[in-house]
């Protein structure tokens, strides 16, 4: 038995996981699979006389998730100054204490 | 938030928001911007983007602006070197995720994908029993839950105002091990903190754990499986923003309250188990804004000064590193410093019994193949007993068996039982009784592998054959009724011993004994009128939930929750002088006929903190009661029929009103006066009092057959005392007609009495 | 004479990059403003406050056996009154440059100054909302006409009172209108006190000075504040952005354009211009790559707030920045510009060119900026300055430069403390009563040539930063500790306690919190205000746990910011030099004890850093107990933070699966 952990950035969420693991448990000669999305690898132990790592890469890449490629999208680009350039476009303007915030606080559970 | 977490909740955000939109586009393609979204019952949409955007989503087109809207709160993520501050973009990146989790799981509904399969698996006491289309398979099996719907977080409402229910724990992931799920659980049970389920770690689920070791899920054990990954965290989040429109009198668009509300009113957490990742990181920032806190069994990093949330943001308790020889005693830590971070008060009673013990255990169900013995119901006579004695007659703690146990009753059969309780007190009362006696069905429930249904003689218990081979016996109700009576009514109750009795003899005396007692009472209770009485109660219970409402409790009127009348909130008031139920002196009467009172109209000016001026206790006309959100029955006028219907909570289809119970809630709820609405509990309809100043209870032209059915006998009697004893066969029902034409025809065809009465206008 | 002990370079500041162009100057033997403090002895009478020279009857030296003047007015008359004057022009001089801007945004509105434009109409909302202007469906150019006129309604309104008083806590607006020093109108408050302290006046010290606060609550209540919010709606609201601070900003390879004073209206546009193709070309034509634009003084921190300008560096360092030989042109507005300029900028190639119509320095280049016809002026004044870049000779730019996070507004301090949905600033709040945050001080204003340049700046911020005092800078102050590293968001991790690095881990914000140029101290009010609004820190600005301070003051507007900041319930300290009320008891007793009766806060001037430190740490700490709040011990904190998941991470997978559940 062999086992190698491959770098899959796309699995950044625990409904990837399932996906993933569908994949791969489907296959011959996998023994144990971790998919672990907190760290985006995958442990595959497998026994080399049924299966080979390309066989495994290849599976992973036909599930949409390719070994060692792809990032997950950031959809705001900041600029060199400006690493956040959000806040001017959002109109949050506070410059009082929000009355809800006071009213709402306190001991509320009396009973 | 600390720039680990930043980091990952940020890239998490923007990569669901991207999943979102792509699954929106695909969905639109394939679907059309036509097809229906809709959640499980609710009134509320898709809950969490239409409490915070007040948009609400019928249809998959409308969650383009929402996926825009998500668009515009993400943020980059924090650079490793000369980063700019990141709290405030992580929470925003938060609240797109949660926006985009609610519209990923909208499509999935259009799909057909949600609620999640899973063969073999079967929620307790059925689906949500309001769900029929999903109760197809498998005799109500094949499904997880899902999201919560309308009917039983209302039905939870009372509930969580009074304490019963603390709070709700999110559990995302899946725990250390099986039996560390189960301890986990456990404690949150035996703290009656309400349990949902969700995410998984590489691939298992604290729902596969739970499943595997047996452990009952479903809405009457306070577990709730909502699907095995993180994106149906989102319904977690659903039942706070409608916790804030339902009980909160929130409106639809009011971010910030919905989320000041949960954060200051619901006592919830995350409970992250197992490594977490970059979605769970970006769903805890979103649930850092509703000020839930967020506990992981893992080390992840900790982010401890306050203030988004009550208490700490983010905390790390690594399972191996809590305290603790066994996984319970790991657990136990680990719940209680949920507890603390969230800040919840919990009190819970220490029971000396061999099983778990707690008010989520209330609604288990134990079931003929599992029983080890029962008492009461077909084969067999239980009833229990209350009754106050001069003190010197008690000796406190003694619990006697009388009689022989239940060892030799064959696995499966059924003993004679009788529960004789009695107490003393300086402040005891004679009306204390029945209502301290109404507590037994309550206190035995809460162990667990025990089931009590009904109370008097006709009380039925079972014991099942797990907990019988825990060690539980017949001597083990008295140690629960002895020490839930002494936390609970120590106020009023200083001693309190127990007799059980299965001796046959005795039994029959004992029985009688009581009869006795339930017809005294009964009688007591026929003369106790509104007339009879200076002082009504209030019950500001729910105040912690609806701020301006407030409830009238007059001897013929009960609480519209229908957990409190007039003799509960007069012990309560005893037990708590300074508590949620006070007298209120009626004063001068204005007018007997609509029932308005001088006394009263000065209590609720200000308890309702000046939102409403007067109440008239009998009409649904003219200055209704105000309801919180947790009624029972909504009664409304049909104009066209010239009478009321009656909905009943549990019934969930159309009415002719053209709203179904949810929508209706909505308008019935949230301490408004809506002249023509009304939030009622369904034992006011058995009142001579019931809008007796609009005609009374022949004005019901429709009710839920729910009602009907389960109130047979009281409804039957009351259509007696109107002197028209067919009556309830002339009121129609959801079987009959939805709609208002319908309902015309049926009257006319039946002769219903409403329409020759004057005009209810 | 006898030649006075000269300071060594080292001896004179102890920011590197300065004592390199001090060093640098003796080379050359150029003269600066150190040396001539070094030259000249202050003047003991009138450190002191005794000199009189309000009428020509003297001016009478109150000192020795003399202790009135030829009028009578005595010793006590005489110190109040030069302390109102001072306060009077610093007054002045905010509100005067609010004025400008008010009617710049007035311009923008009535479309008569194209190159303005409405950049933040959310701040303009707010605004409006404050001077009373209906918003509703109205055109933004409408409702910015109207909140310009509002504003400038209040330099000579004629009934009531300043309408930015509602702002303050209802406590704080009852002790002002129950001392009869809510103002009234900005101009009037200054002319009253210009009025009072003519000759044969009010001649009663108490008197007097409450009219100095009354004047000084006009500035910072009113111009000021007025400056702060037009200035956010015409260029933007502040947030974070990277940038960078000190003389190592200059490019050799660059048009080194230094834009010094105090107004933002020219330098916003000549930042525009300096990335016009057309300048970019031009410069291109003279050898250079283009236009470096590089800030000293509060111009440099407007533009650095808003646009990311680095920061050449702070007063001290004008002439020093000339001193390089690489500056191609020093563009002045207006305040705090040293006439000490234009010898040095003769003798290199440097054009030192004033704009403001109020404002001309004698052998400077004059090219007088039009709010009508901004760009235009911005693109002549940078080919101005490209014209001189081939006429460099030698430069010496010191390759010393730190980086910060500058751009706290206080809307961004509420957006950043919870987001969107939970902004607030509950988070400071239960981090102060925590005891996280022991508490705040504001260290502000300028440099003074007479100490060692920056070295007061550079202790208070450690010893407070060291005590988990949180700290928000302005002015030249805040030059200091951005040359420091003080804020960068790194500098939490360096140089916090336990428990404000916390905190700052948690908001991604650096220990030190740039809030903006001088008028921006209005800041510090609302967010005093709000932090008191905000619950928990009792119901007045005098119950929370802060002290304002100027370590290195120099100017009369220190002085009226540290008035307003006591008229409005704070512990103030003035560090460095000499007590200006010195020669009175009296009247250092009234601004002290009678002031602190009055209005809760006090004004003490400390020369010695340490008892600034020891006495700000105590005044906290007694606010705190005040309060009702627990003893400050670090020892609770620290405990939350990355550094656990990072020995985490370095593991391989398999034994990071294990190791994420701790230690066994």
């Amino acid at each position: 038995m062999e086992k190698v952990v491959l770098d899959v950035p796309l699995l950044w969420a625990d409904h990837h996981v399932l996906k993933v693991r569908q994949a791969l448990t489907q296959l011959d000669g996998v023994e144990d699979v971790y998919a672990s999305s907190a760290w985006k690898q995958v442990l595959v132990k497998y026994d080399p006389a049924k299966v080979d790592r390309a066989r495994i890469e290849q599976v992973l890449a036909q599930a949409g998730y390719p070994v060692g490629q792809g990032q997950t999208p950031i959809l705001v680009e900041p600029t060199e100054k400006r690493r956040d350039p959000r806040w001017g476009a959002m109109d949050f303007r506070m410059s009082q204490t929000y009355r809800a915030d006071i009213e709402m606080s306190g001991d509320f559970r009396k009973w | 938030m600390s720039r680990y977490i930043a980091t990952r909740a940020i890239r998490g955000a923007n990569a669901i928001v991207a999943e979102a939109e792509a699954l929106l586009q695909k969905a639109l393609a394939e679907k059309g911007p036509d097809a229906p979204v809709a959640f499980t019952n609710t009134a509320y949409y898709l809950p969490v983007i239409y409490g915070l955007l007040g948009h609400p989503v019928s249809k998959i087109g409308d969650l383009v602006p929402v996926i825009e809207h998500a668009k515009s709160l993400l943020h980059p993520p924090p650079d490793e070197k000369w980063w700019v501050p990141y709290l405030g973009e992580t929470l925003d990146c938060g609240m797109a995720t949660l926006l985009a989790c609610e519209a990923i799981e909208g499509i999935r509904f259009a799909y057909g994908e949600q609620p999640e399969r899973y063969p073999g698996f079967r929620m307790t006491g059925g689906a949500a029993f309001t769900s029929p289309e999903f109760e197809k398979e498998e005799g109500g099996g094949g499904y997880l839950n899902g999201p919560i719907d309308d009917i039983q977080l209302r039905s939870w409402g009372i509930q969580l105002v009074d304490g019963r229910m603390p709070g709700f724990a999110a559990i995302v992931g899946a725990a250390h091990s099986n039996a560390a799920a189960v301890a986990i659980v456990r404690e949150l049970q035996r703290r009656n903190i309400l349990v949902f389920l969700c995410g998984n770690v590489n691939g298992r689920s604290i729902i596969d754990q739970l499943h595997e070791e047996g452990v009952e899920m479903g809405y009457d054990t306070y577990i709730v499986p909502f699907g095995r990954d993180t994106i149906a965290a989102i319904y977690a989040l659903g039942v706070a923003n409608r916790a804030a429109l339902a009980f909160g009198g929130l409106k639809p668009g009011q971010a910030r309250e919905i989320l000041l509300y949960n954060k200051y009113r619901v006592f919830a957490f995350v409970l992250a188990l197992g490594e977490v990742d970059d979605l769970k990181y970006a769903a805890a920032a979103g649930a850092i804004s509703y000020g839930f806190p967020v506990i992981a069994d893992t080390v992840i990093p900790q982010i401890l000064p306050t203030g988004v949330t009550r208490y700490e943001h983010v905390v790390s308790m690594p399972w191996n590193e809590i305290e603790g020889a066994t996984e319970e005693e790991k657990a136990a830590r680990l719940v209680q410093k949920c507890i603390e971070v969230r800040g919840v008060k919990v009190k819970i009673t220490e029971v000396p019994i061999p099983v778990p013990y707690g008010s989520a255990f209330e609604g288990e169900v134990v079931r003929k193949a599992d029983m080890r013995v029962e008492f009461g119901g077909r084969h067999s006579r239980a009833f229990e007993y209350l009754r106050m004695v001069p003190m010197e007659e008690v000796e406190d703690g003694k619990i006697e068996v009388i009689g022989p146990g239940f060892e030799d009753v064959p696995v499966g059969g059924a003993m004679d039982l009788g529960i004789v309780v009695e107490v003393a007190g300086r402040k005891m009362q004679e009306d204390f009784e029945p209502v301290l006696e109404r507590q037994i069905h309550y206190f035995i429930n809460g162990a667990s592998g025990v089931q009590h249904i009904g109370q008097r003689d006709i009380a039925w218990i079972r014991i099942s054959k797990a907990a019988a081979e825990k060690g539980f016996n017949l001597r083990h109700f008295g140690d629960i009724l002895y020490a839930r009576f002494h936390a609970d009514f120590g106020a009023i109750v200083d001693k309190v011993q127990v007799k059980i009795i299965t001796d046959p003899a005795l039994h029959a005396e004992w029985l009688q004994k009581a009869r006795e007692a339930y017809d005294r009472r009964n009688r007591r209770l026929a003369d106790l009128t509104d007339e009879a009485v200076d002082t009504f109660y209030s019950c500001i219970l729910c105040q912690s939930f609806a701020p301006t409402h407030c409830c009238v409790i007059s001897p013929q009127r009960l609480g519209l929750c229908g957990a409190y009348n007039w003799l509960d909130c007069k012990a309560s008031y005893e037990i708590n002088p300074t508590g949620p139920n006070q007298p209120i002196q009626k004063g001068q009467c204005l007018d007997p006929v609509k029932g308005y009172f001088t006394g009263v109209n000065e209590y609720v000016r200000v308890a309702s903190q000046g939102k409403v001026d007067q109440v008239a206790v009998y009409s649904i006309m003219e200055n209704p009661m105000t309801a919180c959100g947790c009624f029972e029955c909504i009664v409304m006028v049909i104009p066209e029929a010239n009478g009321v219907m009656v909905v009943s909570r549990e019934d969930p289809s159309m009415t002719p009103a053209g709203m179904t119970f949810s929508t209706l809630a909505g308008m019935a709820g949230g301490g408004l006066q809506t002249p023509g609405v009304m939030g009622v509990g369904k034992y006011y309809l058995t009142s001579p009092k019931f809008i007796s100043a609009d005609g009374g209870f022949k004005r019901v032209v429709w009710m839920s057959s729910f009602l009907k059915q389960t109130m047979a006998e009281e409804l039957k009697k009351v259509c007696e005392r109107e002197g028209d004893p067919d009556l309830l066969d002339k009121i129609a029902d959801e079987t009959i007609c939805t709609d208002v034409e319908g309902l015309l025809a049926y009257l006319t065809e039946k002769e219903h009495p409403a329409l020759t009465m004057p005009p209810i206008f | 004479m006898a030649k006075k002990k000269v300071r060594t370079p080292q001896e004179a500041s102890r920011d590197p990059a300065a004592v390199a162009l001090l060093e640098r100057a003796l080379e050359i033997g150029a003269e600066t403003c150190f040396y001539r403090a070094d030259e000249i002895t202050p003047c003991p009478i009138g450190a002191e406050g005794l000199c009189c020279r309000f009428c020509a009857m003297g001016p009478c030296r109150l000192v020795g056996d003399v202790d009135m003047g030829v009028c009578g007015a005595t010793i006590d008359t005489v110190v109040a009154r030069n302390f109102a004057r001072a306060v009077a022009a610093g007054s002045a001089s905010h509100s005067d440059h609010a004025r400008d801007l008010a009617y710049t945004l007035l311009a923008a509105a009535e479309g008569h100054a194209p190159d303005y434009k409405i950049r933040d109409p959310y701040k303009l909302f707010e605004v409006a909302r404050y001077l009373g202007v209906k918003v509703g469906d109205r055109p933004i150019n409408e409702i910015a006409r109207d909140v310009a006129l509002a504003a400038l309604g209040e330099f000579g309104r004629v009934q009531g009172e300043l309408l930015y008083l509602k702002r303050a806590p209802a406590k704080r607006q009852k002790i002002w209108r129950d001392l009869g020093i809510a103002p009234r109108a900005i101009d009037r408050e200054v002319v009253d006190l210009l009025h009072r302290t003519h000759a044969g006046n009010d001649q009663d010290a108490e008197h007097l000075l409450d009219q100095a606060m009354r004047c000084a609550l006009a500035d910072g209540w009113g111009g000021s504040m007025l400056a702060t919010d037009i200035t956010d709606i015409l260029f933007g609201t502040p947030a974070p952005v990277r940038s960078e601070a000190n003389l190592g900003v200059l490019r050799e390879d660059m048009v080194n354009v230094i834009i010094h004073g105090h107004e933002p209206t020219l330098s916003e546009i000549i930042v525009a211009a300096a990335q016009d193709p057309e300048i970019i070309a031009y410069a291109q034509s003279k050898g250079a790559k283009g236009v470096n634009l590089a800030g000293i003084c509060c111009t440099a921190n407007e533009v650095l707030m808003r646009e990311g300008i680095p920061l050449a560096g702070n007063f001290l360092q004008q002439e020093l920045a000339i001193l390089t030989g690489a500056v191609d042109a020093m563009v002045v507005d207006v305040q705090c510009i040293m006439e000490g300029l234009v010898p040095l900028a003769q003798r290199f190639h440097t054009a030192l060119i004033t704009t403001s119509p109020k404002v001309r320095v004698s052998g400077a280049v004059h090219i007088e900026f039009d709010e009508h016809r901004a760009l235009e002026i911005a693109k002549q004044i940078l080919r101005t300055a490209i014209d001189r870049f081939p006429q460099r000779s030698e430069v010496f730019i010191p390759d010393i430069r730190a980086q910060l996070v500058p751009g706290f507004s206080h809307e961004y301090i509420n957006y950043a403390l919870g987001g969107t949905y939970r902004g607030s600033f509950r988070p400071l709040n239960d981090a102060i009563i925590a005891g996280r945050i022991r508490g705040v001080v504001a260290d502000i204003g300028c440099n003074n040539a007479r100490l060692c340049h920056d070295e007061n700046h550079y202790y208070v911020v450690a010893e407070f930063l060291k005590n988990d005092v949180l700290v928000v800078q302005t002015g030249c102050g805040a030059i200091a500790s951005a040359k420091k590293g003080y804020m960068t968001p790194e500098a939490a991790l360096e140089y916090a306690g336990p428990g404000l690095r916390e905190v700052c881990e948690a908001v991604g914000m650096p220990p030190v919190l740039h809030l903006g140029a001088c008028v921006d101290n209005s800041r510090i009010l609302t967010v005093l205000s709000q932090m008191v609004s905000e619950t928990g820190l009792g119901d007045d600005i005098s119950d929370i746990p802060a002290v304002g301070m100027a370590s290195e003051w120099m100017s009369e507007k220190a002085l009226a910011i540290a008035t307003y900041c006591v008229a409005s319930g704070a512990y103030v300290i003035m560090g460095g030099v000499r007590n200006p009320v010195a020669g009175s008891p009296y009247v250092n007793q009234l601004i002290t004890e009678g002031w602190e009766k009055k209005v809760g806060g006090r004004l003490e001037f400390l020369e010695d850093p340490e008892e600034i430190v020891r006495r700000s740490l105590a005044h906290i700490d007694r606010k705190r107990a005040a309060l009702g709040l627990e003893e400050y011990n670090p020892a609770k904190w620290g405990k939350s933070g990355d550094w656990r998941i990072r020995e985490v991470l370095e593991l391989p997978l398999e034994e990071r699966l294990q190791a994420v559940y701790g230690r066994r």
